[in-house]
């Protein structure tokens, strides 16, 4: 049996459910009734799906759809870099280098100190709508860090 | 009537400001390639917090029908709908703006949509008190089956792989179920000190929305070039408006299936516009003109766009059934202001209800004069770039999400649900069930955990759950929404299966005969 791209997510989604009965299951039976009648459709849902893909597959290219990896993984890696930061450093320093890098990396053509120079002043400016709508107007207090 | 009572309100000084300035943000958000009006609204429900119910649910709403409107902007100019719905208005009005007719498409787009929102309000506002009364005689039972036919329907109308829509809700649900039990009180599913206190509904809704177009953003940023652009010469708005209103085949066609659409929960806006589109060259005169530029075709379906706003919001406010994945954040946005759709709203809350039912009628009239004068400054707001949009929008989401309820644990999961959310996409599941499935997974646990012990004094689960025809009414309607849509998707399946060998035919004695 070939084992096609929406077979591999039928079998995914069979793998996630069987993690969510195991979880409902684990638990005492206190508190747990519903999780367990939920768990119990996904897991149906999910036999199903494989179910169809077996007996009357798909075509064997839907679905395929190739991430670009290339874009994906800086997004990815700017995302987790920026949720270390966060804390240590403070929310509007954090977001404002997070917006630099994010705008200056996936910037069409090639970078140059006078575009990353423009995505600074853009990102500032931002920044200081944001400083004005939430701090200043709604009166949240972001944490602060060891900068701001 | 109650509408004309509470229409004071609408237009006192702060409602106005805010139907004024939502109208405005909207239709710009609307206009930016990449900013969907779902994720509009789920990144802009933060800001609702510090205002009353009635202003908070003004903002959303008014947001709602900008945003599609707004959509056709740049449809029109760079052939992207701004968002789903407004794939049909592309169709034609993208020929429109390459023979130069740019700003009268864009005319055009308004004023019917206008049009066909004012229409699509009415209808909420006249039938949703007639649902309201269905709602009263609504028990645990019942409120639980409500929830369950707002997940089936979102999930298998509303996706393109019914059993993957299906699965979609029914892990959202699960989702939801992270944190402590509503009744016992009793923690669970907690394996991380962040997921403490749940997963509650504005992270996921930023998450889930926000995140993953991010990501679809970065994906063809640096190759993005912004698309042909066009000049716009300036017409007379006058003219636009007597041709418009002229055009009233193309409008009622347009409106009929903007409203009945949206009053089928879980159908979308985005085939609003394609039924009405696809409807109006049936019945017009100048079906060669479709797609090369026809105003019918861009009448046709922006009015069925924006008659499908107020349709939506029908089964939402009355049942708590959202129409389309916009309504179900709106939702969100009711259920975190405290208000519960149903008869409560339309009681207790009966001046919140029908100033945001006054406000959206309101809202149709600024989006026409709004949206004129956006027409001219479009081609700027289109030209924004997809890396400065794609660090925006992040920010936002970080700022949005933390001020809530000053969590860092909830940018957390944002930022994990979205993640993972957009690889789900690329494999064919989509947020709208799942977000449905988060909302409404607390109100089925508490509905049917209070069931099971109004059961056990009576006449057992089985009967008390089963039991009554409204139970049995929605029961049978879960069932037959997926039904339906496992039936469609069957005999989709086997016409592609049919089309594929007919189509390997065709090629291959090519194939073979350029080989030789």
């Amino acid at each position: 049996m070939m084992l096609t791209k929406p077979r591999q997510v039928a079998l995914g989604a069979l793998i996630i459910a069987l993690g969510l009965v195991a979880a409902s299951w684990a638990g005492g039976a206190y508190g747990y009734s519903f999780p367990r009648v939920v768990s119990l459709i996904v897991l149906t849902l999910a036999v199903v799906l494989l179910a169809v893909e077996i007996l009357a597959p798909g075509q064997a290219e839907e679905g395929a759809i190739s991430i670009p990896w290339g874009s994906i993984i800086p997004a990815l890696a700017i995302f987790f870099l920026l949720l270390l930061a966060l804390r240590i450093l403070g929310f509007y320093v954090t977001t404002l280098v997070g917006f630099v890098v994010i705008s200056s990396v996936y910037m069409p053509g090639l970078s140059s100190s006078r575009k990353i120079l423009l995505n600074i002043v853009i990102g500032t400016g931002f920044l200081a709508v944001l400083f004005g709508v939430f701090t200043a107007l709604l009166k949240v207090q972001f944490p602060k860090g060891l900068l701001l | 009537m109650e509408l004309l009572h509470y229409l004071p309100q609408v237009l006192s000084g702060w409602n106005l400001l805010i139907l004024i300035g939502g109208t405005i943000v909207g239709l710009i958000l609307g206009a930016t390639p990449g900013l969907s009006p779902t994720m509009a609204v789920a990144l802009l429900i933060p800001f609702t917090f510090k205002m009353d119910a009635t202003s908070g649910l003004i903002l959303l709403g008014v947001l709602y029908t900008s945003t599609v409107a707004g959509g056709a902007v740049s449809a029109i100019l760079i052939n992207i709908p701004g968002a789903p719905a407004n794939i049909a208005t592309m169709l034609d009005g993208h020929p429109m703006a390459k023979a130069g007719k740019a700003t009268q498409a864009l005319y055009y787009c308004f004023i019917s949509s206008a049009v066909g929102g004012v229409l699509g309000v009415l209808v909420l506002i006249f039938l949703t008190p007639y649902l309201v009364n269905v709602a009263l005689k609504f028990g645990p039972p019942e409120l639980f089956w409500t929830a369950i036919l707002g997940i089936t329907v979102i999930g298998s109308l509303g996706s393109a792989s019914v059993l993957k829509g299906l699965l979609g809700g029914a892990i959202g649900v699960w989702i939801s179920l992270i944190g402590f039990n509503p009744v016992t009180g009793t923690e669970r599913f907690v394996f991380s000190e962040h997921l403490q206190g749940g997963i509650t509904i504005i992270p996921a809704l930023i998450g889930l929305f926000a995140i993953p177009q991010v990501l679809q953003m970065v994906e063809g940023a640096k190759g993005a070039n912004g698309g042909e652009r066009f000049d716009m010469a300036p017409t007379s708005v006058i003219k636009a408006i007597i041709f418009n209103l002229k055009k009233v085949k193309a409008l009622v066609i347009g409106s009929l299936s903007g409203i009945i659409v949206g009053i089928i929960p879980g159908a979308g806006g985005q085939i609003a516009g394609l039924i009405a589109y696809d409807q109006c060259k049936k019945f017009s005169h100048n079906k060669d003109n479709f797609g090369k530029g026809e105003p019918e075709g861009i009448i046709a379906a922006e009015s069925a766009n924006n008659a499908m706003v107020g349709a939506s919001l029908v089964p939402m406010l009355s049942l708590g059934i959202p129409g389309s994945p916009t309504a179900a954040v709106l939702l969100g946005g009711l259920l975190i202001q405290g208000l519960f759709p149903g008869p409560d709203l339309f009681t207790q809350h009966a001046s919140v209800a029908w100033t945001f039912m006054g406000a959206l009628l309101i809202s149709q009239i600024l989006l026409v004069v709004c949206g004129l004068w956006i027409s001219g400054i479009g081609k700027y707001v289109i030209r924004i770039p997809r890396h400065i949009m794609a660090a925006a929008v992040t920010t936002l989401a970080i700022f949005g999400t933390y001020s809530v309820q000053n969590s860092f644990s909830d940018v957390i999961i944002m930022m994990s649900m979205g993640s993972l959310m957009y690889f789900g996409m690329q494999y064919g599941f989509t947020p709208g069930p799942i977000v449905l499935g988060i909302i409404l997974g607390p109100i089925a646990e508490t509905n049917f955990l209070q069931s099971q012990m109004l059961a056990q004094a009576g006449d057992g689960m089985l009967r008390y759950m089963f039991g009554g025809w409204l139970n049995i009414l929605l029961v049978s309607l879960c069932l037959l929404s997926v039904a339906y849509s496992l039936y469609a998707s069957w005999q989709a399946r086997k016409t592609r299966q049919r089309a594929t060998p007919d189509h390997r035919v065709q090629v291959h004695p090519e194939a073979n005969h350029d080989a030789h």
